[in-house]
């Protein structure tokens, strides 16, 4: 237990040494505090704690349309920019040399001549990496739940999930910089090679979403997409059956099936974070057309909501770990194996 | 060697490293407890690839025998050692006394009982009033005393230096041969790495010479030193002819000007000759002993062999 301690300590050491920690610190309270700033009143919303004052009749308190934007601005902007790549972005150029540093020649004896496993060294010192986004999610779902609670005046604590999710998130693709780390001992080779796997599963998984919604999602709704000219347009019966882009779809949900869903798990924090009903009528959209509609506009919302809904949580959480354990396992045995 | 108990007893120590180099070939070496070891040899000779493997920091290719009655890569062994490392970089983040906490807590040492003890060992590597101070401040010579620190925090029964003195200055590796002499003093065995052979011959008891992955010599201090030991005798005046020839006879003798060299004989063997001289009278001015040093037996061991590892 004391060398538990005494490595997680020197990993928080590690952190609060770092420039980089303070400024997604920095980052995570300004806009934390930004949110928090917003206020809605009777006659309009303020920002900057009531330095400027926007006058309006339907973002405003008392105004179910006012409390679904104050939420809106977390779930699509907060949730989506920064919890979703910005927060992410920074932890991983922060922690990326933690392994490659770890192990130079001349830093890694001391540490593998103490009686500690090497397996125990590896994973503690991995999980000292998860201490730098957890620290920095916490900061930030403290400040959004405490701007819920005071302007909304309820308190969610779902809101909490930010920590776990933004941790787990990292972690899939941090898993990567690890391996590269230990094998070539380089911090910009590790940099290079998790940002670039980073993007690749990003388009992985934009590419599986897309022949979704074009492959099945809109089929099933009798609609298809001019690619010519953007439009959507309606389909017959045997229009629907003629289009075959199935198989397109199979071959690349099957690539991307083994790999980390970074985006979907970030994504995933719209159903873990559940929020009251508003009663906004803008809210109410997407069950209406569900219900009566039937024009192209509807459809497309329809398809779009089905699409989103294509994984279920248990497959999105389940396959990402289990990249994650693959990954780390391969690093830790070349980390244990190797002489230094 | 002594008869003292081995702290080291290890043989068939053999290391192949990818590309056919061969570091170590088959080394045995003992270690007896409580006193100060010498390893020498040229660079690549294996010295620190044989360091690492009994601390498990590199994996043999075969290796028998035991450390501290355990045998070698026993974990919980490494609790009873301290290691300071050749070139050891420490994080620059954190101050000395931080480092040697950090190396305490990875032995499994308390707080209650490393604060007492980290006050003990700045005070003795004299780096007190440097001790709050970032490692990113300190000179090559701070950073070898803090590491020296560390290496001792956990009351180590078996201390393993590589390279200790590299970077020190002539003070700091007077004092570093103090604090060696003071932990033998103790009853702790020190096993040292060194390129520096005035160094060793100055602290250690026993030496192990290791070339191309071979222990090649091995002995005590006073065994290698003293087995080609030579006498100088001075003597003012002529011999007479009787007396050069009944000298010359010996083989071990070779008559000079003035004076005479008495090979490979012990201080009783020479008296006998010392009274051949006086019996005839002659004066003598001088009488030297010639040991010959560490550096000798080095330079002769190694003398017509490459540098760095073995390839087949």
């Amino acid at each position: 237990m004391i060398q538990v301690v005494t490595i997680l300590m020197d990993s928080l050491r590690m952190l609060l040494a770092k420039r980089l920690f303070w400024v997604s610190i920095f980052m995570s309270a300004l806009i934390g505090l930004v949110y928090l700033s917003i206020n809605l009143e009777p006659d309009g919303m303020t920002l900057l704690f009531g330095m400027e004052k926007f006058e309006s009749d339907v973002i405003c308190s008392g105004n179910p349309e006012g409390e679904w934007f104050y939420i809106t601005l977390f779930t699509s902007y907060i949730n989506r920019f920064w919890i979703g790549s910005g927060a992410i972005l920074l932890a991983l150029i922060s922690t990326v040399s933690v392994f490659p540093e770890f192990t130079r020649a001349g830093t890694i004896e001391i540490s593998l001549s103490k009686p500690v496993s090497r397996t125990g060294l590896f994973f503690v010192k991995y999980l000292g990496c998860m201490l730098f986004v957890a620290l920095q999610s916490l900061l930030l779902a403290v400040l959004v739940f405490v701007a819920i609670g005071l302007r909304l005046e309820y308190w969610n604590w779902s809101i909490f999930w930010i920590v776990p999710v933004l941790t787990f998130a990292f972690s899939l693709i941090h898993s990567v910089q690890v391996l590269v780390g230990v094998v070539t001992k380089s911090s910009l080779v590790s940099l290079l090679v998790g940002v670039s796997f980073w993007v690749m599963v990003w388009m992985l998984q934009v590419s599986e979403q897309t022949m979704y919604l074009n492959s099945y999602a809109m089929v099933e709704e009798k609609m298809k997409v001019d690619w010519k000219s953007g439009e959507v347009t309606g389909l017959d019966e045997k229009q629907a059956e003629d289009l075959d882009a199935q198989g397109y779809y199979k071959l690349v949900k099957s690539v991307s099936a083994p790999f980390p869903k970074v985006r979907d798990v970030t994504l995933s924090l719209d159903q873990l974070v559940s929020f009251r009903d508003s009663g906004s009528i803008l809210e109410q959209i997407d069950l209406l057309a569900s219900v009566e509609k039937n024009d192209v506009q509807y459809k497309s919302q329809r398809a779009e909501r089905r699409t989103r809904e294509r994984h279920t949580m248990k497959y999105i959480y389940l396959s990402s770990l289990g990249f994650e354990c693959v990954v780390l396992s391969l690093a830790c045995f070349i980390f244990v194996r190797r002489d230094y | 060697m002594t008869d003292r108990p081995a702290a080291i007893d290890i043989i068939h120590v053999r290391k192949r490293f990818s590309g056919r180099v061969e570091a170590l070939r088959d080394v045995a070496l003992s270690v007896p407890a409580g006193e100060i070891f010498g390893l020498l040899g040229p660079n690549g000779a294996g010295k620190s690839t044989l360091l690492k493997i009994l601390l498990t920091i590199i994996r043999p290719t075969s290796c028998k025998g035991v450390m501290l009655g355990q045998p070698i890569g026993h974990k919980k062994t490494l609790q009873k050692v301290g290691y300071l490392p050749e070139h050891v970089q420490f994080p620059e983040y954190l101050t000395g006394r931080q480092v040697i906490r950090y190396s305490a807590g990875l032995s499994g040492i308390c707080s209650k009982f490393c604060k007492k003890r980290e006050e003990e060992l700045l005070g003795l590597v004299g780096m007190n009033e440097w001790a709050n101070r970032k490692m990113r401040t300190y000179s090559k010579g701070m950073k070898q005393r803090i590491g020296l620190a560390q290496a001792l925090v956990n009351d180590p029964e078996l201390v393993f230096l590589d390279e200790p003195t590299d970077g020190v200055d002539p003070q700091g590796r007077k004092e570093m041969r103090g604090v060696l002499k003071s932990l033998r003093d103790q009853g702790k065995t020190i096993f040292v790495n060194s390129h520096l052979l005035g160094e060793l011959e100055m602290v250690c008891d026993n030496v192990a010479i290791l070339n191309q992955g071979q222990v090649v010599k091995q002995g005590s201090m006073k065994e290698l030193t003293a087995c080609d030991s030579a006498y100088t005798i001075e003597f003012v005046g002529e011999l007479t002819s009787e007396l050069k020839a009944s000298l010359a006879s010996k083989s071990q003798i070779k008559l000079g000007e003035q004076s005479l060299r008495v090979e490979r004989e012990c201080a009783a063997d020479i008296q006998v000759i010392i009274d051949q001289l006086r019996a005839k009278q002659v004066v003598i001015e001088q009488i030297t002993r010639e040991k010959q040093s560490l550096e000798d037996i080095f330079l002769e061991t190694v003398q017509g062999t490459k540098t760095g590892g073995y390839r087949k």
